[in-house]
């Protein structure tokens, strides 16, 4: 009778027969394609409510704003004050900051050029503005109050720039922190991508003869937590912060208000968890956190009367069956369009892609997948197709030049 | 590769955890035969893992830990199918009935291996063999003393060289 000759063989052997391949049967396919399915089906859908919901999960704790330093008139016309001006000077992107960043960001735009200085006051009389500005320092708190920038517990917010366009703020961001980021939330990226600092916020935005609009983690709307941006050095970082709202037109001004800033180390604690609907626990290790705790507000007036270059074109088709398109919304930035649906029809299952004059797709804006950048694009005549979701996963990507014919209804129209 | 499909899935991308699927699902077929023999069985608890593990990605908090995660929601859905079947948990098993052999879908090395081995011992075997986990990480998955896991690795892997030895 022949032996194995030893353990060693025998547990070689058996590596080698838990590691085989196995056969995948029909029915593990379709399962598992099922399953595929309902999972793109709420990503988009989660997508779609906003993801700023994804906030609220245990991993953030529940930060109290400390008290909102008193409203600032300010107003921002692109060029810097600096709280520390040592620290400026070695900044080589002062005032250039959406120039330098707006082709990074997942949310693309020239906002640059479209820098609104809506309703402001000339250069010259940004410092009168500022006169007997307020220091706390005998608080403790070292507030410094210079207009654009708002130093607290040793971080200074600078504003450089902003922009708006439909129902979002951008700003131009640079902070400080004397004492200095951790190394963590330094950690080298690949090429192209950006860092992020997290954040909580809060903003009113304001109008003539109609109620203030309330954003806040407490009313379930937090306006900006992520901002994304470049770590220049432990010291600073600079970014573009897309800040969302239900409606802007006609705004006279949004007081906006930074409550901390935060990030994630890679030491971790350990918590109980379970799996949900397992009465089973585990020990599961979570992260820790570095906050730094504010306020820092702002107030960027708005002039109701100006254009905010937003252009709504009425298309009013649909098909036999009742698929169509309303209307298509182009703004400074971004492109939208509204979708018509047959009673009955579940409209989750479908998905509006929109085709440049090139009959190249654009990419998400940021935002819901259904926003969309028309930075770098040539929108002034576009295709719009509504397609069944499945349909839009097998045509993205190599195959979208396929998306027009396989579209349950498609429309071309100018914007020029 | 791995870390970075698990990062871009927990921040929401479905390609990226669809990826990570495919990648572990060898390993998780593998487990599940531990428990069962019915293709229709392991296809069950294998799309009920992938829905769960989506639902709950982000409550991942290192990359490295993402494997043991998953094995444990897989572990957890087979022993909760198994149980509704109204059979005795392998844990509990002492051993299979003399002369009985469980049908697998194929032919194969490894389902040979399963056929031979004790019911109970075939999630550590696959476990510790195909997975790499240690012993303590099995005993934490299955919530079984270390102890035992390492005197069913013991005893299955005599009866397996008794088995290949009387074959050749």
């Amino acid at each position: 009778m022949k032996k194995l000759d030893g353990d060693v063989q025998l547990n070689k052997e058996l590596h080698r027969i838990c590691n085989l391949d196995l056969p995948e049967s029909e029915l593990l396919r379709g399962k598992l394609n099922t399953a595929y399915r309902q999972i793109y089906e709420k990503a988009e859908i989660e997508r779609k409510a906003g993801e700023r919901k994804k906030m609220k999960t245990n991993r953030f704790s529940i930060i109290k704003p400390a008290a909102i330093a008193a409203g600032l008139m300010i107003i921002v016309l692109g060029g810097v004050g600096v709280a520390n001006p040592a620290l400026a000077a070695e900044i080589p992107i002062i005032g250039k900051i959406f120039a330098y960043l707006e082709e990074k960001v997942s949310y693309p735009g020239n906002y640059s050029e479209n820098a609104f200085t809506v309703g402001i006051q000339d250069q010259e009389n940004v410092s009168e503005t500022y006169e007997g500005a307020e220091n706390n320092s005998e608080t403790g708190n070292d507030v410094r109050e210079n207009g654009f920038v708002q130093s607290k517990n040793g971080i200074t917010v600078a504003v450089t720039e902003f922009s708006r366009d439909n129902g979002k703020l951008y700003m131009a961001l640079r902070i400080t922190n004397e004492e200095g980021f951790p190394e963590d939330f330094m950690e080298k990226r690949p090429e192209g991508q950006l860092s992020h600092l997290q954040c909580n916020s809060s903003a009113v935005v304001h109008w003539d003869g109609k109620e203030d609009a309330s954003y806040s983690e407490g009313e379930g709307n937090i306006p900006l937590y992520d901002i994304e941006g470049e770590f220049q050095d432990e010291h600073t970082f600079v970014g573009i912060a897309m800040a969302e709202f239900d409606d802007l037109a006609g705004s006279t001004g949004i007081d906006f208000t930074f409550h901390s800033f935060y990030g994630f180390l890679t030491s971790t604690h350990e918590v109980m968890g379970h799996v949900a609907g397992e009465a089973e626990t585990f020990m599961i290790p979570e992260h820790d956190m570095k906050i730094y705790e504010g306020s820092w507000s702002f107030n960027f007036a708005l002039d109701a009367e100006s254009a905010d270059q937003t252009e709504e074109i009425i298309v009013d088709q649909k098909n036999g069956e009742g698929f169509g398109i309303s209307k298509v919304v182009r703004s400074a930035y971004e492109i939208t369009a509204e979708p018509v649906f047959p009673e009955g029809v579940n409209k989750a299952d479908y998905i509006v892609s929109i085709l440049d004059i090139d009959g190249k797709p654009l990419e998400s804006h940021g935002g819901t997948v259904e926003q969309y950048a028309t930075y770098g694009r040539n929108t002034d005549t576009v295709t719009i197709c509504l397609m069944k979701f499945e349909t839009w996963l097998e045509y993205k990507g190599e195959n979208a030049d396929k998306q027009t014919e396989n579209a349950v209804f498609s429309v071309r129209v100018d914007l020029k | 590769m791995e870390d970075t499909l698990v990062k871009k899935a927990q921040k929401g991308d479905p390609d990226s955890f669809v990826r990570l699927m495919e990648l572990n699902k060898n390993s998780m077929q593998r487990i599940a035969y531990g428990f069962f023999h019915e293709e229709e069985d392991v296809a069950d608890v294998i799309q009920d893992t992938v829905l769960l593990a989506f639902e709950h990605i982000r409550e991942v908090r290192k990359t490295e830990y993402f494997k043991s995660w998953l094995m444990r929601i897989l572990i957890n859905n087979c022993r909760r199918l198994y149980n509704s079947q109204k059979r005795v948990q392998p844990q509990e098993l002492t051993g299979k009935e003399e002369g009985k052999r469980d049908f697998y879908p194929s032919d194969n090395d490894f389902f040979r291996m399963l056929s031979v081995l004790p019911s109970d011992s075939r999630v550590i075997f696959q476990l510790f063999y195909g997975e790499q986990f240690t012993t303590k990480e099995i005993s934490r998955l299955l919530q079984m003393n270390e102890s035992t896991i390492r005197s069913k690795l013991h005893r299955g892997k005599d009866q397996l060289r008794s088995s290949w030895e009387m074959e050749v």
